[in-house]
């Protein structure tokens, strides 16, 4: 964009974002002025940073303003990774819930109030959901029913409950409705017993049918009054029935699951070390951990304070990944729901309001374990297609080559003809030398597979 | 010889709120009518109160009951998204269905205050 306005900044009014010489910045228009003088002599701004629930900026020159209409410039803090509503697990988007609905009761507390609610503007931010988007407050008016309920509705509640209730893999509908799940939608996928829940019988259902009731009766509703006390109320009917819903995978309770695996603690700590000797060997601050199942090895790149991107096709191990981010106190970490062989990609308007994956880097390590035969047999992508894919995601890449010979990869064969002559280890280093530098490779202690450790050319 | 008809939608009389529905209108409380005066013809008018406010499912009459406490007046909304007209209204019939319990929550919170001698906390996820 012209003057390094930020691509997805332009719905509001209020102000946009913009970069200059790499850095992020905010500018607050005239017509948002008295309201952002509000939130900060309210002491708004000052409670929500101090709970860590709002990004902190600080306010700079105005000389790097982008138009007449500016009366203030403000430098956020930098956000390592921005991800979106669609990639993130049952528990991430359910605290990203919560935390705009906290929100909202502190802001109607200091006399503002939230006038939208759009799960996109959460991120997560050190370990914990935070918002981003400092213009999101005007000041509230006692009677006024919330602006942004439909918002909340339809970017939080709906994914889920449809996630809770009916299949995990709904999430997934954010990613094709970029204002949020519509209610009618959501109404129709959800089972019958979830209008035995007060909460979504009144706040999908009922809501659902007032907006097809009055989508076209000329009413405006600009007469509706709602108390603020009867604002609290519907904040706290909302929580509540954010807080109910839980997910469980296959009926499991979370202590049991994955406690399966391939591997005996001896092999899986050895492997651990390898990739710690190759990631110390390398400049990292940024690492994505590509088909990290539940973070196990992600932790070797975060236990070591850098930002760690674990990201895996399975919302199982995801969710239980930020479990135990959440549990244990993992900053660094970020887990995040994505398919490899269907990323996000570029998505609304322009195809630039969320960036595709790859737009997001690229990481200063990448790290891609036990994935390689996913890729190339399962889904059937060339060797050299996948290192073309790695050298676009990172400078580094700690690769993981699982051959044929390998259980796991029989087992893939299994049941379909072996279309893959040039899938072994001669075949894998001339693809991927193509366009890295292979620094090191190592045997894997107790199994027939290769780490290596290249450098992008 | 008075005439009979009905209130516009919305209208409050006596304490009763009206709605439309299907191209009647109904209200949510008693039965019988009420003589509103004479209307512009000069001909007493009288208001249909009727006892069932909706065949569609005993929620919606359940939340028209409690819409009887909110209270309608203008208000503007200025934000640059739009709220949808179906959702705020509903959020006035959510608000009356769920205002009277949070109400007694925080009386019960306010009580348990002062018996504890602790504050109530002004923020309520502090500990979650």
């Amino acid at each position: 964009m012209s003057d390094g306005h930020h691509a997805a900044s332009f719905r509001d009014p209020s102000g946009f974002l913009f970069h200059d010489q790499g850095k992020l910045y905010r500018q607050v228009n005239r017509s948002y002025a008295a309201d952002y003088d509000l939130l900060r002599d309210s002491g708004l701004y000052d409670l929500l940073v101090e709970k860590g629930l709002l990004i902190p900026h600080t306010e700079v020159s105005l000389d790097l303003a982008r138009s007449d209409e500016a009366v203030r410039i403000l430098e956020p803090e930098p956000v390592t990774f921005i991800s979106y509503p669609y990639e993130w697990c049952f528990s991430q988007l359910k605290d990203a819930a919560l935390t705009t609905l906290r929100i909202q009761r502190l802001a109607l507390k200091k006399g503002m109030t939230l006038k939208d609610a759009s799960a996109y503007n959460i991120q997560f931010h050190q370990g914990r959901p935070v918002l981003i988007d400092s213009l999101s407050f005007t000041a509230y008016r006692e009677g006024e029913p919330w602006v942004a309920y439909r918002q909340f509705c339809q970017h939080f509640l709906a994914p889920l409950a449809l996630m809770a209730q009916r299949d995990i893999r709904l999430g997934a509908l954010l990613r094709t409705n970029i204002d949020g799940v519509p209610l009618d939608l959501a109404a129709g996928l959800l089972p019958w017993r979830s209008r035995l829940s007060p909460g979504l019988l009144m706040h999908i259902h009922a809501h659902a049918r007032s907006q097809k009731k009055h989508q076209s009766s000329g009413a405006t509703g600009k007469k509706t009054r709602v108390g603020k006390n009867a604002l609290l109320g519907i904040l706290d009917s909302l929580k509540g029935a954010v807080t109910k819903l839980n997910w469980r995978p296959g009926g499991t309770e979370w202590g049991e699951y994955y406690d399966d695996t391939n591997y005996s603690d001896s092999s899986l700590q050895t492997k651990k070390k390898l990739v710690g000797d190759m990631l110390d060997k390398t400049d990292s601050r940024t690492v994505w951990d590509v088909g990290a199942n539940n973070g196990f090895f992600s932790q070797v790149a975060s236990d070591r304070g850098l930002f760690t991107l674990a990201a895996d096709i399975d919302p199982t191990a995801v969710e239980q990944n930020w479990r135990a981010c959440r549990k244990g106190g993992r900053p660094e970490m970020l887990p995040l729901v994505m398919d490899l062989t269907n990323p996000s990609p570029g998505l609304g308007w322009d195809h630039q309001e969320r960036d595709a994956l790859l737009d997001r880097g690229p990481a200063d390590t990448v790290i891609a374990l036990a994935l390689i035969h996913h890729l190339a047999i399962s889904n059937n992508v060339p060797l050299d297609r996948l290192a073309e894919f790695f050298a676009r995601a990172g400078r580094n890449l700690i690769i993981e080559f699982v051959p044929k010979s390998d259980s796991q990869v029989q087992r893939l064969l299994a049941t379909r003809e072996d279309v893959f002559p040039h899938y072994d280890l001669a075949g894998f280093q001339q693809a991927f030398a193509g366009r890295f530098e292979i620094l090191e490779q190592t045997g894997i202690e107790g199994s027939e597979r290769t780490l290596f450790l290249m450098r992008r050319k | 010889m008075a005439r009979t008809t009905s209130p516009r939608p919305g209208t409050t009389i006596s304490g009763r709120i009206f709605t439309k529905r299907s191209g009647r209108t109904y209200c949510c409380l008693t039965g019988g009518t009420i003589n509103r005066g004479p209307g512009p013809t000069g001909k007493d008018m009288n208001i249909k109160i009727c006892r069932k406010s909706s065949r569609r499912g005993s929620w919606t009459s359940l939340a028209l009951v409690m819409a009887l406490a909110v209270i309608l007046f203008p208000v503007d909304a200025l934000a640059y998204l739009d709220p949808g007209t179906g959702s705020f209204l509903i959020q006035g019939v959510i608000a009356a269905v769920v205002g009277a319990g949070f109400a007694i929550k925080m009386f019960w919170h306010r009580i348990k205050a002062l018996l504890t001698g602790k504050p109530v906390a002004e923020d309520d996820d502090a500990d979650e």
